[in-house]
């Protein structure tokens, strides 16, 4: 019995040498803790402070998600690409690897993704559609596109069409428009405000830009012959400035669109709930 | 027997033994937080008070942690978070003291994070608080800061008369027997065009002003007179209207404008120079 307890004794003592809130079980337990508390640059820190023992494909996946989130992603992709091949997190680690070449649009390292590391993966071939979707390669997204068939598919064969045909409206439609009925090009160009306004004032400054000289007031006539030329000169260039912004307009929110379908569908990420 | 009692003992001093070191190791955890802390190094310092909270089960550090995670948030600009944890450390405050500290730390994080209206709602909940009775001076104090940071410098003068800081009183009574009072600005130009400009020392801006106005002014008049009512109109409203709208909007600028260098001036001083307690 009394060697039991010095022997028990001796031991707490040794382990008093170490800080136990530091060791292994526990900085898993806090940076679990952190994870959950979506303090995720702390998470990834004390993951990455284990023994390598302890790094397990979960927490590989955990610190990759963890940088991934807060945008340090050179380090997500190369915590994502250390998790095993036998792994059951692979599927989702190679998606999120997808995800960030997505995002930083880097086409070489997606295709080969889609091409080399996982050839039967729809998701993935969604996610490349997608990407050739916003960098405007039809061609390409065409290939992928009559491969299968889904509610996704449905969804970004209409983005597709969109993206073929955009409604965009002529700049040099607008300009000729204006110069022929002031206000026109920016009817066009669907500014009705604007273009109502610019078609009233034009005609007013005219209109007392001729009257003033027939009745010989030469000053006013002037003035409002420079108004009226102002105008009609400021409206063609507006007009034409104006299918610009529409065409912009009609970009923005095609990409808008594109980006709002694949955060609904989490990039085609199945989540995984780690603080359940 | 005394094989027996020398178990005993050396079971109690095994007992006392755990319960010693588990509290060294929270101690010696707090002294590697708070030498992080002093080394300002806040992320660290973070780091390791939320890892003394996670693993304190006796919540006998929870005000503290708290409240130095609510300051390492704070002098890292983070003020939001700041709040949150310094509302944290008010919740587990154990004495008025310790809530004394939190509340104060709110408002003047509140204070910083230019949300002043909330800062001067906390400070006069502790104001009518008795439990702050002694501590009148200091909540003024801040009070006087929250006027600062919301521009309202004469209060601010006012209030630091009351406790006896005369230096800042003074810096308060300065900046703002130097601000321009925006309406004389635009009310001055609509009655005098220009006049607004001549009051924030834009002299060339209010010439320019005045000319416009009396040249469209003239146009339309001139119209008027030859009888040609639709000249005189559209001269009216897309010529003078215009530069007499833009002349006090112009005024109105300019005296908002210069009141914003003024005032970040004096904070500026304030900042660097002011050697007081600042929020």
């Amino acid at each position: 019995m009394l060697r039991f307890f010095l022997t028990i004794l001796f031991c707490v003592t040794a382990v008093a040498q170490n800080n136990p809130l530091k060791s292994d079980e526990n900085r898993k337990l806090f940076a679990d803790y952190l994870y959950c508390q979506q303090d995720y640059l702390r998470a990834a820190e004390e993951y990455e402070s284990l023994s390598k023992s302890r790094l397990s494909d979960t927490i590989l996946y955990k610190i990759g998600k963890s940088y991934s989130i807060i945008g340090n992603t050179d380090k997500a992709l190369n915590y994502f690409s250390s998790i095993q091949s036998n792994s059951l997190l692979l599927k989702n680690a190679i998606l999120e690897e997808a995800r960030i070449f997505y995002l930083t649009e880097d086409s070489y390292s997606l295709n080969k993704i889609v091409n080399d590391v996982d050839t039967s993966s729809t998701e993935l071939k969604k996610i490349l559609i997608a990407f050739y979707l916003k960098t405007d390669l039809l061609d390409k997204a065409n290939n992928y596109l009559f491969l299968f068939n889904d509610d996704d598919i449905i969804r970004l064969k209409r983005l597709y069409e969109r993206r073929k045909n955009p409604a965009y409206k002529s700049e040099t439609v607008a300009g000729i428009l204006s110069a022929i009925i002031p206000g026109s090009g920016k009817i066009y160009t669907e500014k009705y405000g604007d273009g109502i306004t610019a078609f009233i004032l034009t005609g007013i400054f005219s209109y007392l830009a001729y009257d003033n000289f027939k009745h010989s007031h030469q000053f006013r006539a002037y003035l409002f012959s420079g108004l009226a030329a102002g105008y009609y000169l400021g409206n063609i260039y507006g007009s034409v400035a104006s299918a610009q912004i529409f065409n912009a307009k009609v970009d923005f929110n095609f990409l808008n669109d594109l980006s709002e379908f694949l955060s609904s569908k989490n990039y085609f990420i199945n989540e995984i709930d780690f603080c359940k | 027997m005394r094989l027996i009692f020398v178990n005993r003992l050396l079971f109690i001093i095994l007992l006392l033994q755990i319960k010693i070191l588990s509290q060294n190791y929270f101690v010696e955890q707090l002294e590697v937080a708070d030498s992080l802390f002093k080394s300002q190094n806040y992320f660290d310092a973070i780091t390791e008070y939320k890892r003394l909270l996670f693993f304190d089960s006796s919540n006998q550090f929870r005000f503290y942690s708290n409240y130095q995670i609510g300051l390492c948030y704070k002098n890292g600009a983070k003020y939001s978070d700041a709040i949150r944890y310094f509302v944290l450390a008010e919740i587990n405050s154990t004495n008025n003291e310790e809530l004394f500290e939190s509340k104060i730390q709110q408002a003047r994080t509140n204070i910083l994070r230019r949300t002043t209206t909330r800062a001067e709602k906390i400070l006069s909940e502790m104001e009518n608080d008795k439990r702050f009775d002694q501590h009148k001076t200091e909540i003024k104090y801040w009070r006087g800061w929250s006027f600062i940071f919301s521009d309202k410098w004469e209060d601010a003068h006012q209030i630091f008369s009351e406790i006896s800081e005369t230096n800042l009183a003074q810096i308060c009574l300065n900046t703002h027997d130097k601000l321009y009072s925006v309406d004389f600005a635009k009310y001055s130009s609509m009655i005098v065009p220009g006049l607004g400009q001549f009051y924030t020392g834009e002299y060339l801006s209010g010439l320019l002003s005045l000319a416009w106005n009396v040249f469209s002014g003239y146009l339309t008049i001139n119209a008027f007179n030859q009888e040609r009512i639709l000249d005189g109109v559209i001269t009216a409203n897309l010529l003078w209207f215009r530069f007499y709208r833009g002349n006090f909007q112009n005024a109105e600028k300019f005296a908002e404008e210069k009141n914003i260098r003024i005032t970040n001036e004096a904070l500026f001083y304030l900042q660097n120079e002011f050697n007081g307690i600042k929020p």
